[in-house]
């Protein structure tokens, strides 16, 4: 039903947002840190999808990538390590009027908040989150992560990591409910932007692995493909990522992939070069946890106390004598 | 709600008809009933009923579950017992009493566990299946009789009664119903109403056919006849004179209940004995109300669920039991140094680890006041009665939303399952939470402006204009901005532990039960309340000087005990959690751990307080306790 | 022998009696002949009657009794031999049911299935039980309707009923809504002032049984200091307030808020003329404004976006002439339910329609004939009620349905359609003397079922339907007319059923029938309908008539007046004209189509026999691993690199790091994306832009050729700028 006059009103008040309005303090992450990059294509979708900033959640764990939400303008909640989900799956349940954003780090969602990254997957609640993947420990200063490749000497494997990194897309793709899933890199903030956007447009959970430098302790790491577009393979689809003619010139390695199809996605997550970027799967039509488990009845006092009493009846019991 | 059908059968069987047979009704003015059987053979379902009828008819009632470890023990075994108690009176009672006065038992061996646990009265009545008596496994039938020939040598008047075979003359399979025959019986013994226990079973049985109804009640008819046929045993317990309606649940259920009443629209919970019950009930009803229930992955999920609904405008719950809350501790932490509201519900087991899942233990005050890391002052209140359960969620939630503070209400497996009646609450609607706050901020207030005499800061909610800011479980300055100086930390930790004091500063003292001086005073705190002021009131009687007095808020705890402490020649706390006893050669005054009561009052108060506990998981008998404060009394005599 | 005198044929044209061997109609009088095979429709299992289920989430508002019979036996009856009794006893419980309705007895459907059930089963036990079962399994209930005049009003009423229900639910829940919501503003204010921190409100909040445990006062104190959130402004409050109240007092639905605080009943929606429903409407008018006022402000207040400098203009001059269309469809529909619509009264239905107000109007009509009008020779006629539906379709985005009674049952779902749409419809209705003049008056063209749905898409084909006519697609619909001949030989002839056919069944009409019994039919008599289509000479060597039968069901063939003939004509092309509409033998499409052969059979060459074409890439060679298949790049032609002497940065692939902007902020500058750009190349030196070049992590930056030659060290940098160019 038409919203008429008070959609007009509310179209009349729309704020026009500019990227300023979003930022709070200068983020304290290393030069070079991949994080910059995908503070600044959040600040670009906030901007772009004129999100009230005062209706904006976004929540964090522990860790270098989790300082996030201190350099946006939004409300933000910075928690504990690995348990940014839970949290905001909590904020989110009563709260479908609040946009809700999670970031991680590869130790929050694939180390000590695995539990949660997986059932997160299995509720299927409506938000985003964005894993900023460095494959390191740095604010901890540098030991080996789930997903430090084979031979990462840190401080903890100084000779080297000795365990096949977790995949995290993989491992995504594996939970039957998971409905949107993605690779984006921080060195094509255009396309990680392009990614978060269509993430923020899916209805249901939405996720996103960001692989990132880290300057401080993974030196070098990802230099051949930051310097060598064709190591980079951009997927593309009309249901999926549309590239601009402007990265198609440099970033001429692409694939026609269709979100749909869950199987190819898994063969795609398995190539680490060249290191895929887009939208790996999507299924719109995976139900949402709220739609099931919040009812539209507004808990009023009135509705409590109807209902109250008449549980108590049901429970209530009269002395001889007493009819009441 | 009863059928043509059911009503003739209610005129033949009219006790005024067979009174002719059976004695009249010998006057009681207490006593105590137990069914026990097999897990699954229903007994739980007779006792809560027989509970309930007796209440309706204005009898004082307390019962207790008597719970088995597993879901499916094996058949006929000493740890299989599961049931129910009932304690009739005609005063109000305030827990489950001393010993048994009559059992039912549905077979040997669980009649066995109950007499050596101690739990039935010398000489009491056991009403036994007799079916294994002429068993064809021999084991079974010399089992029986050796069982039998026990309990007759110790003293018990054991009736051996053919409940299957009347059972099996109106239904093929007598494990469906054998509960309500036994109902029957247990009617006429205690001259209970008939016709209340057929609209039980109505009740009981509503989601299931008419047929099911009708064959249960005709059972319950069988039983009722038999009874008054073939028992001497006839018993009347006058009602007391309650003059209000009364609710008869559980205190899992009364909890489920409060937090429906207090307006709080989320719990996370995951599953977990003996608290999950009060989930049960409000997965049942919450939709109803527009609230849910939310069954985490695991628990420190759930809690950290119940923060962030809370932080996001109306104050949470999670409900648990020790472990859970072991494990919640870091995100209670955060929520501490956050100041988000949250009630947490510690449904207390016996522990450590797993413990003694099923049964009832007092061991988590302590790890509840101060189990987190770091300085994280939180309110911790425990429930006293079933009634307490049901109001004392409304109260922690108004505390927590008031004080921004993290409300941990102690409750314990003994309340979980007893159910005892209370005045039906009148609803009000000052109870409910507060709706989503959204009003705008005005320009340059600071997240956490912190007021210097009670501490307590204004909230800001998602949603709420000018608001924005990033809430963090670092150390944080007025603006929530992390703390990079020494001097902020100090300040957050001393404003959060204010309110802890500004909340104190608004608790009367504690009511003594009996004279405000004395010989003796007994502390308590918990499930145990109805059990100590029975013995007192007993010990009064006798003209003793003993008194006791019951904390309800342990952090923070009320002014005005200090004074009422040297009033009393000793002062003692009776608890159901560990203290060590000087019967053991190695402890002494300078080891000896006591109860966690007495440890923290000792504390506070530097007082020699004295304190006897013991860790059965049964809940504590007013008769233990009586026996306890003689024998103090008596030391206490031989001192000048 | 001479035709042009024959009796027959001077009385088609002129009417002349004399010398005819005609039949003369004795009382019931003669009808077509088609109508034979209906004598008694309470024995047939006809649409009718039908319930107006009014139970409470079924799945339809209408349902004819036979279709529910049907269901019902689907779901009890056992198929085969074994269900035989069964679907045999429930048919009797039918049939008796449907004498009662016929004999008059109202009633819902479970009243008249326990009267009908006493008399079927009649103290028979079994037949009891089988019956109680059958009406157990029926979960519709509503009042049973037979076919009378009123049959349009009922079933569009009921029908209207629903679809409101829809809409007022829908604006009901949003009020209410709207209401908790700012009530609960209110609320907030309230809990947040030091009011709700007296000691007395503190103690009801903490839960009654908790006084032992605190001193109130004690609190109250305590909080006092409590930082507290300052209080809603007075100008805030008072709009909410007032917003409350308009939402609370409404009128145009019962919303649970309502019940409670609403003194007033809530509006009438139903009437039976324009002038007052119009009337009505315009008086409500104002308060539809407030309304409307009164939601959008609680939008905006719920929001936090009430902005009083830029609203409170906007608002302080809302009235009803702010009003449009999509604010209207918040609100219910008018029914108007008229029978017989004069010239005037039929104007004013047109001028409603026009005003593109939410007016739903039900024209009924038991008399498309009219009287015998002829005598005065006048031309038109036979169209009449047609006309009323006909104009409405000449108006832009109105609903316009028009159908004989008898089809209804059909049509339901699009009568519902235009309910449910916004903005007026029509629904034109014919409720003839009974179900099968009603059903002959479809048959004849006389009055043809049509739909205009402007709301179902863009185009004719979309938005209109001929559906419920039988064959569309011809001009009169054919039947077989089984009969018993001369010989008492069985005989069957294909018989068209036309305007005149129709007109026959009329007593008002008799005088311009000529019945000839079975002896004397000649060959000069042609059937009407042949008789139509035949051209020049030809009309004159024949006679037309049309087949009918006397109360004892002899035939004859009745010669037919000229005069009807013209009708029939006339009738004619107003269906051909409505087949146009739908589609059928459309004279353009058709003109188009001979243009478009003509033009193709020109043209046309056989096309030479084509070499093998290479099969196209295909969908798995595009999928293929990711290594394997890369896309080629799309073939775009370089956009030129600005020329290298110029330094310059790949802004698209900048990541924001913040190496060139903290080494020279001057020089290195972020765009509105916050990507980097050279802002400007001479704030700084070549060293820095060589060194800024070196250390960009995604290598973006090009130093281009030094600005300043004299600048030291220029050597050893170009050396280092190489790599960048």
């Amino acid at each position: 039903m038409s919203e008429s006059i008070s959609h007009c009103m509310l179209d009349l008040v729309e704020e026009e947002y500019t990227i300023e309005d979003y930022q709070s303090a200068v983020p304290r992450w290393c030069v070079g840190c991949g994080d910059h990059g995908v503070l600044t294509a959040v600040q670009r979708l906030c901007r772009d999808e004129k999100l009230p900033p005062e209706k904006t959640v976004f929540v964090s764990g522990i860790g270098c990538s989790s300082r996030f939400p201190h350099y946006l303008k939004t409300y933000g909640f910075h928690g504990l390590h690995g348990r940014a989900l839970p949290i905001a799956q909590g904020v989110k349940i009563k709260r479908p009027d609040l946009h809700v954003f999670v970031i991680m780090g590869d130790g929050d969602c694939c180390s000590i908040g695995t539990a949660h990254w997986i059932h997160a997957l299995r509720y299927n609640m409506n938000m985003t989150a964005i894993v900023l993947d460095n494959s390191i420990y740095g604010l901890t200063k540098n030991q080996a992560s789930p997903t430090s490749p084979l031979g990462q000497v840190s401080n903890t494997t100084p000779k080297g990591s000795f365990i096949d990194p977790l995949n995290p897309i993989d491992v995504t793709l594996g939970v039957g409910s998971a409905s949107f899933v993605a690779q984006a890199v921080d060195w094509i903030p255009d396309l990680t932007h392009d990614i978060i956007q269509a993430a923020f447009h899916h209805r249901g959970f939405s996720f996103i692995r960001v692989l990132q430098r880290c300057p401080e302790f993974m030196g070098h790491k990802y230099d051949d493909w930051v310097q060598n577009p064709d190591r980079m393979l951009l997927l593309k689809h009309e249901n999926g990522l549309k590239i601009s003619d402007e990265l198609g010139r440099i970033y001429r390695n692409q694939e026609v992939h269709d979100p749909s199809q869950r199987n190819r996605a898994r063969e795609i997550a398995a190539v680490s070069d060249p290191i895929p970027v887009g939208i790996l799967y999507q299924n719109p039509d995976i139900p949402c946890y709220e739609d099931h488990q919040v009812s539209d009845i507004m808990n009023t006092p009135e509705i409590v106390d109807t209902y109250l009493q008449k549980e108590f009846d049901k429970y209530t019991i009269k002395p001889p004598g007493v009819n009441a | 709600m009863n059928t043509k059908k059911s009503d003739t059968l209610a005129v033949r069987l009219s006790p005024k008809k067979t009174a002719t047979r059976s004695r009249p009704a010998l006057v009681v003015d207490a006593h105590t009933v137990e069914i026990v059987s097999d897990s699954g053979e229903g007994a739980q379902k007779c006792g809560q009923s027989f509970g309930t009828i007796a209440a309706r008819m204005g009898i004082s009632i307390w019962t207790v579950e008597i719970i088995p470890a597993e879901i499916q023990p094996p058949a006929r075994s000493i740890e299989g017992a599961s049931g129910n108690r009932i304690r009739l009176a005609s005063q109000r009672v305030t827990n489950g009493g001393d010993e048994a006065d009559l059992v039912v038992a549905f077979n040997d061996q669980v009649m066995l566990r109950r007499s050596r646990e101690g739990e039935l009265k010398p000489g009491c009545t056991v009403l036994l299946e007799n079916k294994w008596k002429a068993h064809a496994d021999p084991a079974i039938a010399s089992k029986y009789a050796d069982a039998v020939d026990e309990m007759v040598r110790g003293g018990y008047d054991v009736r051996e009664i053919p409940m299957e075979e009347e059972c099996l003359k109106l239904v093929k399979d007598s494990r469906r119903g054998k509960n309500m025959y036994v109902l029957g019986m247990l009617c006429h013994i205690y001259s209970l109403d008939l016709q209340l226990a057929r609209e039980q079973i109505a009740f009981i049985f509503r989601k299931k056919k008419q047929a099911v109804v009708d064959s249960n009640i005709e059972l319950l008819e069988a039983g009722y006849a038999w009874a008054a046929e073939n028992l001497d045993l006839h018993f009347k317990v006058p009602p007391s004179e309650v003059s209000e309606a009364q609710m008869v649940i559980n205190g899992n259920v009364a909890i489920g209940m409060g937090v429906v009443a207090a307006g709080m629209e989320v719990c996370a919970m995951y599953p977990i004995t003996p608290a999950t019950s009060a989930s049960h009930y409000l997965s049942e009803v919450f939709s109803n109300v527009g609230g849910l229930v939310h069954q985490a992955e695991d628990e420190i999920a759930a809690c950290a669920f119940a923060i962030g609904a809370s932080y996001a405008g109306k104050c949470a719950v999670t409900i648990t039991s020790g472990p859970g809350l072991s494990l919640k501790q870091e995100t209670l932490g955060l929520a501490v140094m956050a100041e988000i509201p949250l009630v947490v519900v510690d449904v207390m087991r016996g522990g450590p680890s797993t413990g003694l899942p099923t049964k009832t233990e007092q061991s988590d005050l302590l790890f509840a006041c101060f189990g987190g890391h770091g300085d994280a002052p939180k309110v911790v209140m425990a429930t006293y009665d079933i009634e307490d359960c049901f109001y004392s969620m409304i109260t922690a939630r108004k505390i927590a939303e008031t004080f921004n503070m993290v409300v941990v209400v102690l409750t314990d497996a003994n309340l979980a399952s007893a159910q005892q009646p209370f005045p039906r609450p009148t609803l009000d609607k000052a109870w409910h939470a507060p709706p989503f706050d959204q009003s705008p901020i005005p320009e340059g207030a600071l997240a956490y402006d912190w007021d210097a005499t009670t501490g307590i800061a204004r909230r800001f909610v998602p949603g709420q204009p000018g608001g924005m800011h990033t809430l963090t479980g670092l150390a944080h300055n007025r603006k929530s901005g992390v703390a990079y100086d020494s001097s902020v930390n100090q300040e957050g930790v001393m404003h959060r532990s204010l309110k802890l004091a500004a909340l104190q500063k608004t608790l009367k003292t504690p009511e003594v039960h009996g004279d405000d001086e004395g010989d003796l005073l007994i502390i308590g705190w918990g499930s145990t309340k109805g059990a100590i002021e029975e013995a007192i009131d007993r010990l009064r009687k006798q003209g003793l000087k003993v008194s006791s007095m019951h904390l309800k808020f342990i952090q923070p705890m009320a002014s005005g005990i200090r004074e009422i402490l040297p009033r009393f020649r000793k002062v003692m706390t009776i608890e159901n959690n560990w203290s060590d006893r000087y019967e053991n050669e190695l402890i002494d005054d300078d080891n000896r751990r006591y109860t966690e009561l007495a440890t923290l009052l000792r504390a506070r108060f530097l007082v020699d307080i004295d304190c006897w506990s013991e860790v059965k998981g049964l809940p504590l008998k007013p008769g233990t306790v009586e026996k306890v404060i003689l024998e103090q009394l008596e030391t206490l005599e031989a001192q000048p | 022998m001479s035709h042009s005198a024959s009796p027959l044929a001077s009385f088609h044209l002129i009417g002349d009696r004399a010398g005819l061997e005609v039949a003369q109609a004795e009382p019931g009088g003669f009808r077509p002949a088609l109508f034979g095979a209906y004598h008694d429709l309470s024995r047939l299992r006809t649409d009718f009657p039908v319930v107006l289920v009014n139970t409470p989430g079924a799945a339809a508002w209408l349902k004819s009794l036979s279709d529910i019979i049907d269901d019902l036996l689907q779901e009890i009856a056992e198929p085969g031999v074994n269900g035989e009794e069964t679907r045999r006893q429930v048919l009797a419980q039918e049939q008796t049911i449907r004498q009662l309705v016929a004999g008059g007895q109202l009633g819902s459907l479970s009243h008249l299935w326990s009267s009908a059930q006493e008399i079927v089963a009649n103290g028979n036990d079994k037949l009891d039980a089988v019956l109680n079962t059958a009406r157990e399994a029926i979960s519709i209930d509503g009042d049973v309707i037979d076919f009378d005049s009123q049959l349009a009003a009922r079933l569009v009423t009921r029908a209207w009923q629903e679809s409101e229900s829809l809409r007022s639910e829908s604006l009901q829940s949003r009020i209410d809504r709207l209401a908790q919501k700012l009530s609960d503003i209110l609320k907030v204010d309230y809990l947040n002032s030091a009011a709700a921190r007296q000691a007395e409100n503190l103690e009801s909040a903490m839960g009654s049984k908790n006084q032992s445990l605190f001193d109130f006062q004690a609190m109250a104190r305590v909080l006092k200091t409590a930082p507290a959130a300052e209080a809603l402004p007075e100008m805030r409050r008072n709009r909410i307030k007032s917003a409350i109240d308009v939402l609370e007092s409404q009128r145009f639905v019962s919303t649970a808020t309502s019940h409670s605080k609403r003194s007033d009943p809530t509006f009438g929606f139903s009437f039976t003329d324009c002038e007052s429903a119009h009337e009505a409407f315009r008086q409500r008018l104002p308060d539809m404004a407030a309304l409307i006022r009164a939601i959008s402000i609680a939008e905006l207040e719920i929001e936090n976006h009430y902005d009083e400098s830029r609203h409170d203009r906007f608002f302080d001059g809302f009235d009803e002439h702010r009003l449009g269309p999509r604010d209207m469809e918040l609100f219910p529909s008018y029914l108007v339910c008229i029978d017989e619509a004069d010239l005037q009264t039929q104007e004013q239905i047109l001028q409603v329609l026009r005003s593109g107000l939410p007016f739903k109007i039900v024209a009924q009509t038991g008399d498309i004939l009219g009287d015998d009008s002829l005598a005065g020779g006048q031309l038109t006629f036979g169209t009449r009620g047609q006309q009323l539906a006909r104009m409405a379709l000449g108006i832009d985005q109105v609903f316009v349905l028009q159908a004989a009674a008898s089809s209804l049952y059909h049509m339901k779902e699009p009568v519902f359609d235009g309910l449910r749409i916004n903005g007026p419809a029509l629904f034109s209705v014919y409720c003839g003397a009974g179900y099968l003049e009603s059903a002959a008056a479809t048959e004849s063209r006389a009055f043809p079922c049509f739909v205009y749905n402007p709301a179902s898409g863009p185009d004719q084909a979309s938005r209109f339907s001929l559906a419920g006519n039988p064959c569309t697609d011809q001009d009169w619909p054919g039947h077989a007319l089984n009969f018993e001949n001369m010989e008492h030989d069985y005989q069957s002839e294909p018989t068209a059923f036309t305007l005149v056919d129709f007109i026959a069944h009329d007593p008002k009409f008799s005088e311009r029938f000529a019945c000839i019994p079975g002896t004397d039919w000649g060959d000069e008599l042609i059937a009407a309908s042949d008789f139509l289509s035949l051209s020049g000479r030809a009309i004159f060597e024949k006679v037309p008539y049309v087949l009918l039968i006397d109360t004892d069901n002899l035939l004859y063939r009745a010669v037919v007046d000229e005069k009807l003939l013209d009708a029939a004509r006339r009738c004619l092309a107003a269906w051909h004209n409505l087949q146009e509409m739908g589609g059928i033998n459309n004279s353009h499409a058709a003109a188009a189509v001979a243009e478009a052969k003509t033009a193709w059979e020109k043209e046309y060459v056989p096309p030479p026999v084509q070499p093998e074409q290479p099969v196209a890439p295909s969908a798995e060679t595009a999928a293929a691993p990711a290594a394997a298949a890369p896309e080629p790049a799309p073939a775009l032609e370089e956009a030129p690199p600005p020329s290298s002497d110029d330094p310059w940065i790949e802004t698209i692939r900048c990541t924001t790091c913040n190496e060139c902007t903290q080494l020279n902020d001057r020089m290195f500058a972020y765009d509105g994306e916050k990507r980097a750009y050279i802002a400007d190349p001479d704030a700084g030196t070549y060293r820095e832009l060589v060194e800024a070049a070196e250390t960009c992590q995604v290598a973006i930056i090009h130093p281009g050729k030094p600005r300043n030659p004299d600048e030291p060290g220029l050597e050893e940098l170009l050396e280092r700028a190489a790599p960048f160019m």
